[in-house]
């Protein structure tokens, strides 16, 4: 080995886990590496990130536990509902136009500066998305514009929809100019992205030649996708 | 069972162990924003084990034993590996220690080659130059183990041409 002293002694110093060894004293380069680390600390701290990420992380801690868990709490109800013959099949059904079942597929765009949820926003905010697939596993969700451009959301770098449970951390992004919608596609099986984006565009067209904003219609039905979701988001004008 | 983190707690070991955390995870993976992601995980991590960082006798061994996982598998999962010409941006390449975007290339054609604990074991070593004892006490293998590891690295290495300047 060199005799310098490593990241992990390094980083140590840095948080001041640790007295400075002798070696740091008498070696330059050591030092130097030191100044360095401390000054991409002090950077570190203070940039916007450093923020967001706390708010994050003490979110996660704040979510309830699992569903897993209530799961192994459960896992002796079912065969002793049949032992008792209390057993039934529930089929869930799409609620009538109109209606929200609490706790349906839906997605929401979350403020994180503070918490607000489907507010009104402006350019430069940070919003996290929330995605609620339940009862069904997968998502698909598009932002069109106001000029009617459809892009894919999420999952960012796919090209089919994706499973919000695997996600680590939930996606987040900056607002730029312009009201936008979300169309959000939930399925039980993985749907491919393109015909999505393309029933969105030729609706955003149609809206477009009658001089209406994009999300005057729905887009045409979704071969495989069970549930859509709209959410329209106006953004204001200036920060 | 090790009590888990209170709100208090993790605010302040986030506090203290983030910025760190974000320096080494940029020097792994090369870019701003992938290393604030691997901040996130490491503290989504570093909660669910609840309160077992505190048997550490030194913390930052766990948090070092932590973020090498979360930015290896960042950079065998999101193939960053393989987009070398997707190189940080100028404004985030500035600054940078030569050294630094040495290993971290050392790093990506190594990712391509080795299982996950000669990975884990390359990085301690070439990029973090840690001694062999802090490899052991960080990995949390035996000496014996490491020290042969080490050795497969090196011959690896040194097959690829590849064993930095010392």
């Amino acid at each position: 080995m060199s005799g310098h002293l490593s990241r992990l002694a390094l980083d140590e110093l840095v948080v001041e886990d640790a007295p400075p060894p002798a070696h740091l004293a008498t070696c330059a380069q050591c030092q130097a590496k030191l100044a360095r680390l401390r000054e991409a600390a002090g950077a570190a701290r203070v940039a916007p990130e450093f923020a967001w990420t706390r708010t994050r992380v003490l979110a996660q801690r704040a979510a309830p536990a699992p569903a897993r868990r209530l799961l192994r709490t459960w896992r002796w109800a079912v065969p002793l509902a049949l032992a008792l013959g209390l057993a039934s099949v529930v089929v869930p059904r799409e609620p009538p136009e109109g209606v929200r079942v609490k706790g349906g597929p839906f997605v929401s765009v979350v403020r994180q500066s503070d918490g607000a949820v489907d507010a009104p926003l402006s350019p430069g905010d940070v919003v996290t998305l929330s995605l609620k697939p339940a009862p069904y596993r997968y998502a698909l969700v598009f932002a069109t514009d106001a000029a009617g451009k459809v892009s894919l959301l999420w999952p960012a770098r796919g090209t089919q929809s994706g499973d919000p449970t695997a996600l680590v951390m939930p996606p987040t992004f900056i607002v730029t100019p312009g009201d936008f919608v979300l169309d959000a596609f939930f399925s039980d099986a993985p749907l491919p992205a393109e015909p999505g984006r393309a029933a969105l565009a030729i609706r955003a067209a149609a809206c477009a030649a009658l001089e209406l904003s994009s999300d005057c219609q729905p887009p045409a039905r979704l071969e495989g996708a069970a549930h859509h979701y709209r959410l329209a988001v106006p953004v204001s004008s200036s920060p | 069972m090790a009590r888990g983190l209170g709100a208090s707690e993790l605010a302040d070991l986030y506090e203290k162990y983030a910025p760190t955390v974000h320096g080494r995870a940029r020097t792994l993976l090369g870019r701003d924003s992938d290393a604030w992601d691997a901040v996130q995980e490491v503290f989504c991590r570093l909660l669910q084990a609840g309160g077992a960082f505190r048997a550490e006798a030194r913390p930052m061994t766990y948090i070092f034993r932590v973020t090498t996982h979360v930015c290896l598998n960042m950079l065998r999962s999101r193939a960053l590996k393989d987009v070398p010409v997707q190189a940080p941006t100028e404004a985030e390449a500035a600054g940078e220690d030569p050294q630094e975007v040495e290993a971290r290339n050392l790093l990506r054609v190594l990712a391509r080659e080795l299982d996950d604990r000669a990975l884990q074991i390359a990085t301690l070593h070439f990029v973090d130059a840690l001694t062999q004892e802090e490899i052991v006490e960080v990995v949390g293998l035996s000496r014996k183990t490491v020290g042969r590891e080490l050795e497969k690295v090196r011959v690896r290495a040194r097959e690829l041409a590849l064993e930095p300047r010392s």
